[in-house]
């Protein structure tokens, strides 16, 4: 019955480190432009855009979701009420000014405001990715964990994301001062976005456990057979952000690219399983086993 | 605008599943899809065991998430009944309406890549007909009509052990319970 969902999981990972990685790159791009416009051009502008092709691959996964793909662009027919509608114009927004900010970045324009409102859509687009699931009719998914989660994901992914792709600019070359600066509050960041969503599952649990016997189920998952990812996925994120600080900590000239990658490796591995289990771990309010 | 639902009498129901029957040989359904569906409560011990049955169809809530949910406007309630209805040529087989429904309502068709979902016979009501379930029960323990008149005559009771709370999506349902 999972296997249905992977289309769905794949987009919603894919999709938010997409829009997470061009807002911590626009932090990045921004942050130097006070300094140095051109170093903030040359750290930033390669990974903005890879940005545009990751947020496509995540697009092209959501249509596999559904059972008619080619009436897709009928998802947005019902804005006034349906989030799946919103999501699939925030989403396309996100991808569509990308594209406008990308070139306008290219053109060596500073591109403020098209950045700012890029990221508006990006934001928007993991707000009505989580809205989708809250309004449903799952109580772990009916939960302001879900927000955390999905922003969660959405940071911790974008500042690895991020980093990675300044240290593969970077290979070879010293660091400039500036951008170690920002690079090691963007590991900070990175550490906050692992940090909330995990703090907060022993309270998402013990709601989950006074709630309906949906939610019970939910809880004695997440407690019990699906304790052991929970703890993996805890450990390799943790351990990501861990390794993405230590490298940005040390004073150095050079910033280790294999240790940026392993920090990415390391935090896209653990919110995999902590989506998986957030997708497996979701009972329907009426299942019809809790009427036996 | 006048609602149409159902009334179930769980205290006359005995579980023969002609309602389930019925309602997969209207709308010819496969393997494995159900629009109404009887399920069985068994509590109690010995000496006094207990086995009670409730019979669910779409119950045409008058505040359905379905429809507030559904991307593309396929699944709608019309104006001159209240009943939810599906749009075949809209829907895209997103399965949110499965995600929303709090009944467990609307099926996935695999085979066709859309939904489906209890239409409460629309078609045969037009004839002056009943719905198929209704029609079929050997007990009478169904009945389709107005919802407030079918409230006056049987009671406003919509929340039974295991269903979801009304609130959430006012259902259009009233059902007899069994004395304990």
């Amino acid at each position: 019955m999972f296997s249905e969902e992977w289309p769905l999981m794949m987009f919603t990972l894919l999709s938010q480190l997409a829009v997470g990685t061009y807002i911590i790159l626009l932090f990045i791009r921004f942050s130097l432009m006070k300094n140095d416009v051109d170093l903030s051009v040359r750290l930033t502008n390669p990974g903005l855009k890879v940005v545009g092709p990751i947020m496509a691959l995540a697009l092209v996964l959501s249509v596999f979701h559904l059972g008619t793909p080619l009436g897709a662009y009928r998802a947005v027919l019902n804005l006034t009420s349906s989030w799946l509608s919103r999501e699939i114009i925030m989403a396309g927004g996100f991808f569509v000014f990308w594209f406008l900010s990308y070139s306008t970045f290219k053109q060596g324009k500073p591109g403020v405001a098209l950045g700012i409102v890029t990221a508006l859509f990006g934001f928007a687009a993991v707000f009505s990715n989580a809205s989708v699931h809250a309004m449903s009719v799952r109580p772990a998914w009916m939960d302001v964990n879900t927000y955390l989660a999905f922003y969660g994901t959405t940071f911790a992914m974008g500042c690895v994301g991020a980093t990675s792709l300044v240290a593969f600019e970077l290979k070879g070359s010293a660091v400039p001062a500036p951008a170690g600066k920002i690079l090691k509050t963007v590991a900070i960041i990175a550490g906050i976005a692992v940090a909330v969503p995990l703090v907060y599952t022993p309270f998402f649990v013990s709601t989950l456990n006074a709630g309906s016997s949906a939610a019970h189920d939910s809880a004695a998952m997440i407690s019990g057979s699906y304790l052991m990812p929970l703890v993996i996925r805890a450990v390799l994120s943790l351990a990501g952000a861990v390794l993405l600080y230590s490298v940005m900590k040390k004073p150095q000239s050079i910033l280790p690219v294999n240790q940026a990658f392993g920090a990415l490796m390391l935090i896209a591995a653990g919110e995999f399983i902590g989506r998986y289990v957030f997708y497996a771990t979701a009972v329907s309010i009426f299942t019809g086993r809790t009427l036996i | 605008m006048t609602q149409l639902g159902f009334h179930y009498d769980m205290s006359t129901c005995v579980g023969c599943r002609v309602c389930q029957i019925a309602c997969k040989d209207k709308n010819n359904l496969k393997v494995g899809v159900l629009y109404r569906q009887v399920y069985d409560m068994e509590s109690g011990v010995y000496p006094n065991p207990r086995i009670d049955h409730l019979s669910m169809g779409c119950n045409h809530c008058a505040d359905p998430k379905c429809v507030k949910n559904c991307p593309t406007g396929a699944l709608y309630k019309r104006e001159q009944d209240g009943i939810v209805l599906h749009d075949k040529n809209k829907c895209i087989g997103c399965k949110l309406c499965l995600w929303s429904c709090p009944y467990g309502v609307p099926q996935y068709k695999e085979d066709e890549g859309i939904i489906g979902k209890c239409d409460l016979c629309a078609d045969l009501l037009a004839k002056g007909e009943e719905p198929a379930c209704v029609t079929a029960c050997i007990t009478r323990s169904l009945h389709v009509g107005e919802i407030e008149t079918l409230r006056k005559q049987y009671g406003n009771i919509a929340d039974v052990k295991g269903l979801p709370g009304s609130e959430m999506t006012r259902p259009s349902l009233c059902i007899t319970t069994k004395k304990k």
